[in-house]
């Protein structure tokens, strides 16, 4: 070895003891797109600049950016069987983790896999079977409500439509006789009441009807008791009519009084009687 | 040859076959045959990336197998506008990092239980060799060694990390220029002219710079 050659080995033995003493920066690698970054030309000055000084004393990284050139330089056919690439890829799919492989790609069923699942399959199927009884319990149960409701239902809708029908057979007490005079007044006539009766309607007309005025009612029993009160108007003819609720109404005599708002006109009396008897 | 080198952009993958198998198994068609196509196109690839970054060929096979069993865990979550090929170098990177890491800490760790191993002598190193140099060698040999990381240490950074790919990590100036992006030419030149400097730091005041070498050799 020449004279000039020992220089210069010992001046780089020398050079690379001073550079072993800079200390480890192996916690402070750059990460794996600045590497790209700077492969690729497309890091920021200041960025470049720090990443060449990490590389000064990196050899991993220095290694990883001279190899990243292998990623986009072609493969050759060679290199392919070189890699063993046939029995790598089977090695590596043999190696693919069980719990994420797809259920497509699953094995068949097999008894040996299909002996620990038969407790859950029992009890799945116990617990199957003690639903639909609970379900059958339940819709039952329900079955017989609806019934009962439906029941009521229909009762209440018969009772509806028999109240919004008109009553054509409502009890109508006409105080004057059929053909006569209306100023001819019967004497208490007494009219029959089915005891079903909701209402009983009267007919009469005030000794000095004057149309359109309102008229005070009311109704006493036989013992002078008021049962009901109202107002009424004549109509044009001077009659008018009066729809009395069966309420409490019992048997017995009655007495309709007319005031009128005038108190010099004496009050008309119609006297009546009733009887609610049961249908045959 | 292969050619991995294709874009991802294509949404329906007509044109790229990696971006269809990657298409294919995220919507668990053919999942299976899909990901032996990607395994098959880029198994070689990664296999020689392991190898040029040192690995021997056991453990190159072992980080290539690794890196797909990645791949396969998080292929659910690859968004298909990245490239697929920098996500495969980011998880071959780390992989290779923890190798490395473990391969440190295994080689820090001691062989044998420390009580069994004599302890080194801590001070005194002349009483323990007495052919080691004498206390004013020593003592120079550290002044000396100090100028010259003063010295390395005010060379301009390109010069400096040039330097110690050089000398440190011994790379041929193809890769040095490599790594540093430069020619081939300018690695030479900044090589000559750091030792030059370096050699006028360390030489005897009073004298000339050491005898300086006019070329390199690679």
């Amino acid at each position: 070895m020449s004279t000039t050659e020992q220089n210069e080995h010992q001046l780089d033995a020398e050079i690379r003891a001073a550079l072993s003493g800079r200390g480890n920066i192996d916690d402070a690698h750059p990460a794996a797109d600045t590497l790209l970054g700077y492969h690729h030309g497309t890091l920021p000055a200041a960025e470049e600049e720090a990443l060449q000084t990490h590389l000064a004393g990196c050899p991993a990284c220095v290694r990883l950016l001279l190899a990243l050139d292998s990623f986009s330089a072609p493969v050759t056919v060679e290199e392919v069987a070189a890699a063993g690439t046939r029995e790598g890829v089977e090695a590596t799919l043999a190696r693919l983790p069980r719990e994420t492989t797809p259920a497509t790609a699953a094995p068949p069923f097999s008894r040996s896999r299909a002996t620990p699942y038969l407790p859950l399959a029992a009890a799945l199927l116990l617990a199957a079977l003690g639903l639909s009884f609970f379900l059958f319990h339940l819709w039952q149960r329900d079955a017989a409500e609806l019934s009962q409701l439906r029941d009521q239902y229909a009762t209440l809708e018969t009772r509806l439509a028999d109240r919004s029908q008109p009553r054509t057979d409502l009890p109508i007490v006409d105080l004057f006789p059929t053909g006569f005079s209306r100023q001819v007044r019967l004497d208490r006539p007494r009219v029959d009441v089915p005891a079903a009766a909701d209402a009983v309607m009267l007919i009469l007309a005030p000794s000095a009807p004057v149309p359109g005025t309102l008229l005070r009612l009311r109704l006493l029993d036989g013992a002078g008791e008021e049962r009901w009160t109202g107002m009424a108007t004549p109509n044009e003819a001077g009659s008018l009519t009066v729809l009395l609720p069966r309420g409490t109404l019992t048997s017995g005599p009655y007495e309709l009084q007319l005031e009128a708002p005038d108190p010099t006109v004496a009050s008309d009396r119609f006297p009546f009687e009733l009887d609610f008897h049961s249908e045959p | 040859m292969v050619q991995p080198e294709e874009r991802m952009d294509d949404e329906a993958g007509t044109s790229n076959p990696i971006a269809e198998a990657i298409l294919r198994w995220q919507r668990g068609i053919e999942r299976e045959e899909s990901f032996r196509r990607i395994v098959e196109t880029f198994y070689p690839l990664l296999h020689r990336f392991f190898l040029r970054c040192g690995c021997g060929g056991e453990e190159a096979r072992d980080l290539t197998q690794e890196t797909f069993i990645r791949v396969y865990k998080g292929l659910g979550r690859f968004r298909r506008e990245a490239r697929f090929e920098t996500w495969l170098f980011q998880i071959a990177t780390n992989l290779y990092r923890n190798a490395l890491r473990h391969k440190e800490t295994r080689k820090r760790a001691p062989e044998l239980p420390a009580t069994s191993l004599p302890e080194p002598p801590a001070e005194a190193p002349e009483l323990a060799d007495p052919a080691a140099e004498a206390p004013l060698d020593r003592v120079l040999a550290k002044e000396r060694q100090h100028r010259l990381r003063q010295a390395i240490a005010q060379l301009p950074p390109q010069m400096r990390t040039t330097l110690a790919l050089r000398i440190d990590q011994e790379l041929s100036y193809r890769e040095i220029a490599a790594v540093m992006k430069l020619s081939v030419e300018t690695v030479k030149a900044h090589l000559l002219q750091a030792r030059r400097r370096l050699r006028q730091t360390l030489a005897p005041s009073g004298q000339g710079p050491l005898e300086d070498p006019s070329d390199e050799t690679p």
